[in-house]
């Protein structure tokens, strides 16, 4: 034997590398776990039940290391099952805070950290629980240090819209008008911002009430139109505010003309088709059926019969109801 | 007192707790049977629709289907309405829950917060086309698109996501006796007009009494005052609409009804208001004395047996009406008739209500944990297609969902009529408003008091500035500040979801539907500032 000791060297190194290969295995296993409780977390989540949710993100957070993905996801979820399991508590929403503090603490550029400081926001914005008081220019200040502090984030989108919440919210004219400017100005150096069909629906809305700037407000909600409506499918309560101010305040007839053509072609079931049809009769414009009832299309302008008020029209004797068979038949 | 001994005592209970043991043994066994096909998929479809006509209608569903998909069991489970809540939830909770359930009673198949858990949400398979339309002019239209409200009927508003699929429109109409109909008024036209009703139901009575026999014109499956107000109080006060309208949504909300008072833009002594009362009270002749307290099977046999000319219920009723009234009179069915010109009260009569808004019914959620759920999905879209929607739900007597079904003769009479107007003043509030209102008029409908006192009564509740229009404001300030509150949970939920899987364009799209919802509301602070402008004084707080 050449080197009396290498194979006990030999076998030392064989034992570390198989201790090691174990280590890495058991660790690899762990983070496998880990990676399975945040999903499943997270799952829990979608389906609101957040009292487990925050078991398993707690149980996350404690076998990590602070300020890595895994920790910051764990801890944002702890902070958002604080403050929002039911019912809710000033205890809770104090965790909340703690936990998000320390998330932008250990993680200021993590990926849940403009969300993190967006809440702490909401969380002075709204009254979480009964005679919680709300904190307008505390709110403010958060959004905008969203702002600041993440400016090319999509967050902060919806953080400008937060701020100019703190604004129009309290219906005051000048704050108000304060809050639309917020949204105009990032509108104007931001053609291309996602939320800008939100946003100028809330400039339209804005301009409405209080101010009742009927022009500016209509204005606005064309620019929603343009964009397309978020809601798609439920605009027809804006179609008919637009349709109306248009006709009784502004006497814009291709505006009223317009959005009551968009009430009876594209929301025939918000109630207001019929309606809109008579408005287009009296305006001299074209009137187009209410697509979805064919069977019952009376042509806009016919007068109902036998004097009687809209929508009574003599009907054919109704046929008898068929029995139906016993059995099943098959067509 | 000693028990005498029995022979062989402990033996004997072994031999009744084996033989308990076979029979339970044997009756699982069956159920498995029962549920067990072998190389097939089995889905199990359950509801409550115990009326006449719609299990056969399903059962024609589920034939003609299995035909389709020879791989495809389907079993349908009808359970009356007193067990449904049980049933459903203790089997969803055990994770055995049917594979389609209809949605819209019980806790678990109401609330959202178990809606969401148990079924599926389906925004994005019915934004696809439903693959029975191919060949139709639906073939490239979204599956949603394709119903007359527009799936609304399965549309969670606080979840922002469909999670039932509806199968027919539901509403409400007068059924009546053919034959009696036509001796007594002697022509086949159903009333036209609310005169025309009175008059049939004058001419009814006194062919009745000239027989010797009492005929009532008009008998109720539910409540008069629901039935009676819901047909007429769009007609008399729609025109309020433009003054009381605020925000030009095109509702009128119980607030703004209040807040018109206060302006005064009406009160019980409009005219408008007076004669939707008034002709709410000129129906008293038509039904029977203790009508308010008449229930849906006392009606239906009155209306079988000869006893009534006229039955109001809804469309889920008439497979039930015609088998009942099968071999003694034909059926015929028509909408509520408003006031004419002519007829007293005409005159503020704007027109009639429309039924554009009609939701559908009969709606079924898609179990989350079920195995076969792309076989449940496909047997609704079958259910739902143009082709066969009509048809299946004719053999319940119930109308189609689907736009551009083609009704027949028989069913014309129940597909939504969307001409009329939609907004009213809205009576009904909440708390001593309510009970005031509604404990007034179940006595003033029968005659037991006065309009006057009526008027005077209500008047005086809304105007009560303790737990009137004041607090009913207030609550609902506090109830839209609450559920600003709980949007903002569905807000962090769905914001956790977007950054999660920042791939899903669909959790962004319902994040922002959540964010506006939000936004737009203020915080509730609209109805704190129109409370200020309105009543000069800070909101009550509640």
């Amino acid at each position: 034997m050449l080197y009396p000791h290498s194979s006990a060297l030999l076998r030392i190194v064989l034992a570390s590398s198989n201790l090691l290969l174990l280590a890495s295995s058991a660790l690899r296993a762990d983070a496998a776990e880990l990676t399975q409780t945040l999903e499943q977390a997270t799952s829990l989540v979608a389906v609101q039940d957040l009292r487990e949710a925050a078991i398993l993100f707690d149980r996350v957070r404690s076998q990590t290391e602070r300020g890595s993905a895994t920790w910051d996801q764990a801890t944002f979820g702890t902070a958002l099952c604080a403050q929002h399991a039911t019912p809710i508590t000033r205890s809770g929403i104090d965790r909340a805070v703690e936990r998000f503090e320390e998330l932008l603490e250990a993680s200021p550029n993590g990926k849940y950290s403009p969300r993190a400081m967006l809440n702490l926001g909401r969380i002075k914005e709204l009254s979480d629980f009964y005679r919680d008081p709300i904190d307008l220019p505390g709110a403010r200040a958060m959004y905008e240090r969203v702002i600041a502090t993440y400016p090319d984030e999509p967050i902060c989108g919806e953080a400008v819209i937060r701020v100019a919440g703190t604004y129009v919210q309290t219906f005051e004219p000048e704050q108000v008008r304060q809050g639309i400017k917020v949204l105009e100005d990032w509108l104007a150096n931001h053609p291309d911002e996602p939320l800008a069909s939100v946003m100028w629906q809330y400039i339209g809305d804005s301009y409405f009430e209080p101010l009742k700037e009927y022009g500016k407000s209509v204005q606005a909600y064309e620019q929603v139109d343009r964009l397309g409506w978020v809601e798609r499918g439920n605009q027809g309560p804006v179609y008919w505010r637009i349709a109306q101010v248009a006709d009784r305040y502004l006497n814009d007839r291709d505006i009223a003309v317009k959005y009551y053509t968009k009430i009876i072609q594209e929301t025939p079931t918000s109630g207001k088709a019929y309606e809109s049809q008579r408005a287009l009769e009296r305006l001299g414009a074209p009137v187009p059926p209410i697509g979805l009832f064919e069977a019952f299309n009376t042509p806009a302008g016919a007068e109902p019969t036998g004097s009687t008020p809209d929508g009574v029209a003599p009907e054919p004797s109704a046929p008898a109801m068929p029995v139906p068979s016993a059995e099943g038949s098959r067509p | 007192m000693k028990l005498p001994r029995i022979p062989g005592g402990p033996t004997l209970g072994l031999v009744l707790l084996g033989l308990a043991l076979a029979v339970s043994l044997l009756q699982v066994l069956r159920n498995d049977r029962t549920y067990s096909y072998p190389g097939k998929k089995v889905i199990r479809i359950l509801h409550w629709q115990l009326e006449a006509g719609f299990r056969e209608a399903i059962g024609l569903a589920i034939n003609e289907f299995e035909s389709l998909h020879p791989d495809v069991k389907i079993e349908q489970m009808a359970v009356t309405e007193t067990v449904y809540d049980t049933l459903l939830n203790t089997n969803l909770i055990s994770g055995n829950a049917p594979d389609l359930a209809e949605l819209g009673k019980g806790k678990f198949g109401s609330n959202d917060e178990y809606t969401v858990r148990y079924f599926l949400p389906l925004a994005q398979v019915i934004a696809q086309p439903n693959p029975f339309n191919k060949g139709t002019p639906f073939e490239d239209t979204p599956w949603k698109e394709t119903f007359i409200d527009g799936m609304r009927g399965g549309y969670r508003q606080q979840l922002l996501d469909y999670y039932a699929v509806p199968v027919t429109l539901f509403n409400t109409r007068f059924f009546y006796n053919k034959q009696m109909y036509k001796e007594v008024t002697g022509t086949d036209v159903p009333p036209q007009t609310f005169g025309a009703l009175i008059e049939a139901g004058r001419k009814v009575r006194a062919w009745g009494e000239a027989r010797g026999e009492t005929i009532t014109p008009i008998v109720n499956c539910y409540k008069p005052s629901t039935w009676t107000l819901e047909w007429l109080q769009i007609p008399f006060t729609s025109r309020f609409e433009s003054a009381v309208d605020l925000d030009l949504d095109g509702l009128v909300t119980a607030v703004e009804t209040y807040a018109g008072l206060v302006t005064g833009d009406w009160n019980m002594r409009s005219p408008e208001v007076v004669a939707f009362f008034d002709t709410v009270g000129r129906m008293r002749p038509l039904y029977e004395p203790g009508f308010m307290g008449m229930d849906r099977q006392t009606a239906m046999q009155r209306f079988a047996t000869g006893k009534a000319m006229i039955l109001t219920t809804g469309s889920w009723d008439s497979s039930s009406i015609a088998r009942s009234c099968e071999g003694k009179f034909d059926v015929g069915v028509f909408r509520a008739p408003v006031p004419s010109a002519q007829d007293p009260n005409g005159q503020y009569v704007r027109g009639t209500a429309t039924e554009a808004t009609a939701v559908g019914g009969a709606a079924f959620g898609v179990y989350k944990n079920s195995p076969n759920q792309d076989v449940a999905i496909r047997f609704l879209q079958y259910l739902t297609s143009r082709g066969r929607n009509a048809d299946i739900m004719e053999m319940a007597s119930w109308p189609p969902i689907i736009a551009g079904s083609v009704p027949s003769p028989a069913m014309r009479p129940f597909i939504p009529n969307p001409t009329g107007y939609s907004a009213k003043l809205n009576f009904e509030m909440t708390n001593n408003v309510t009970t005031v209102y509604n404990s007034q008029l179940d006595k003033y409908l029968p005659g037991e008091n006065t309009y006057e006192q009526f008027a005077n009564s209500y008047e005086a509740a809304l105007r009560n500035p303790r737990g009137g229009g004041d607090e009913v404001w207030a609550r609902e300030y506090d109830t839209q500040m609450k559920g600003t509150r709980n949007q903002e949970r569905l807000l962090a939920v769905q914001a956790m979801q977007v950054l999660s899987n920042p791939q899903d364009s669909a959790a962004e799209t319902k994040y922002r539907q959540s964010l506006i919802q939000q936004v737009r509301s203020n915080n509730a602070q609209y109805l704190r500032y129109l409370f200020e402008k309105v009543r000069k004084q800070p909101i009550p707080e509640i």
